[in-house]
């Protein structure tokens, strides 16, 4: 099997070789064994930036599993108050938090969990204004968002900065995960040109579907930076936890996709 | 012939159903099937795939595990045609 994504990133060229420190080894001792991770692969974690847009179900999900993992730098964006119907998915967040700023129990509880990572909390959502200056710097974006705006926002700063974005989403008991690497494989416009009309703000789930998906996506990250197992490129994975029926659906780019068309041509000095 | 057909997502919640089996006339098209089940499900079925009249481009179709674009595409006996729509977090 092969075992490595044969994909390089800053965070998987051996930049930063100090040893791991014994809390290190003994936090993640129970990892440091998965066949070809080993301490290389810890110290690519530890030396990666990764922004997770929107922590609530799933991304706070992703959040928890990448600090309990170890990645040096959590660049987290949420913005608004609690409410008491985030809860049935919010695992960062507590009952008596309800109306009080996410952002804060969302860092409160990761340095409960971990306090050896550099969490950088934005109270705040991505948007086209603030896209470019949020994503530059990090070595890959988990887009957890609810919103297209705020999804097509990410999706285009990731395609023209290079970075690969792991995309995951939910709907009652379904879930979708791909893994978006520009110039590698299609975007998230090229999937989907334009908003979906029919989308709702609010829609059905579970929390344990969030939570499952979410993980899923945290692996993909894990992957990435460490260069270890296969990263689910060209292809979506498509799941049902209530029939428990899983595959993947190959997807491919869009050569009339205006994002990717757009960084292909600034390439070429058109 | 016989094809089979899946719905995900928002489309589900329109069949109440997440795969089904229908019989068609030989070398139909995917837009022909979309249509046969834009007759059979209604106006929900109608306003999620065809708004405006025209094939949403934010619908994903899957023809045996392969995402396409061509709706001109024949179908053949035993193909599986999953129809998506995109989801998000929350």
């Amino acid at each position: 099997m092969n075992m490595q994504t044969g994909m390089v990133f800053p965070s998987n060229t051996g930049r930063g070789t100090k040893e791991l420190s014994d809390t290190e080894l003994a936090r993640y001792e129970w990892q440091l064994p998965v066949p070809g991770f080993g301490e290389a692969g810890q110290k690519r974690l530890r030396n990666a930036t990764v922004l997770i847009s929107r922590c609530g179900g799933l991304g706070g999900m992703v959040a928890y599993e990448l600090a309990a993992a170890g990645i040096g730098k959590l660049v987290l964006c949420h913005g608004g108050n609690l409410q008491m119907s985030d809860l049935n998915r919010q695992l960062l967040m507590t009952t008596d938090w309800v109306g009080k700023p996410r952002m804060e129990s969302i860092i409160w509880r990761l340095k409960e969990l971990n306090p050896e990572i550099n969490y950088v909390g934005i109270g705040e959502n991505i948007s086209p204004q603030n896209a470019e200056s949020l994503i530059g710097g990090v070595d890959v974006v988990v887009d957890c968002a609810p919103l297209f705006e705020e999804r097509y926002a990410m999706n285009d700063a990731c395609v023209k900065l290079g970075v690969p974005l792991v995309e995951c989403a939910m709907y009652s008991t379904e879930a979708q995960l791909t893994v978006f690497v520009p110039g590698q494989t299609p975007c998230l416009r090229c999937l989907y040109p334009e908003t979906p009309l029919a989308w709702k703000r609010r829609f059905p789930v579970f929390g344990a579907v969030s939570g499952t998906i979410g993980c899923m996506a945290a692996f993909e990250v894990i992957k990435i930076v460490s260069g270890i197992g296969e990263v689910t490129m060209n292809s979506m994975l498509i799941m049902d936890l209530l029939s428990m029926k899983f595959r993947k659906i190959a997807i491919s780019p869009n050569g009339d996709c205006p994002v990717c068309k757009t960084v292909q041509t600034e390439a070429i000095g058109v | 012939m016989k094809i089979h057909l899946e719905y995900f997502s928002q489309v589900r919640t329109i069949t109440e159903t997440d795969e089904e089996t229908l019989h068609v006339s030989d070398n139909s098209t995917v837009g022909e099937v979309l249509e046969l089940l834009a007759d059979r499900f209604g106006s929900a079925f109608s306003d999620l795939i065809f708004p405006e009249g025209k094939l949403a481009r934010s619908i994903l179709l899957a023809a045996n595990d392969t995402a396409i674009t061509d709706t001109y595409v024949k179908l053949a006996h035993g193909d599986r045609i999953s129809i998506l729509t995109p989801m998000s977090g929350g």
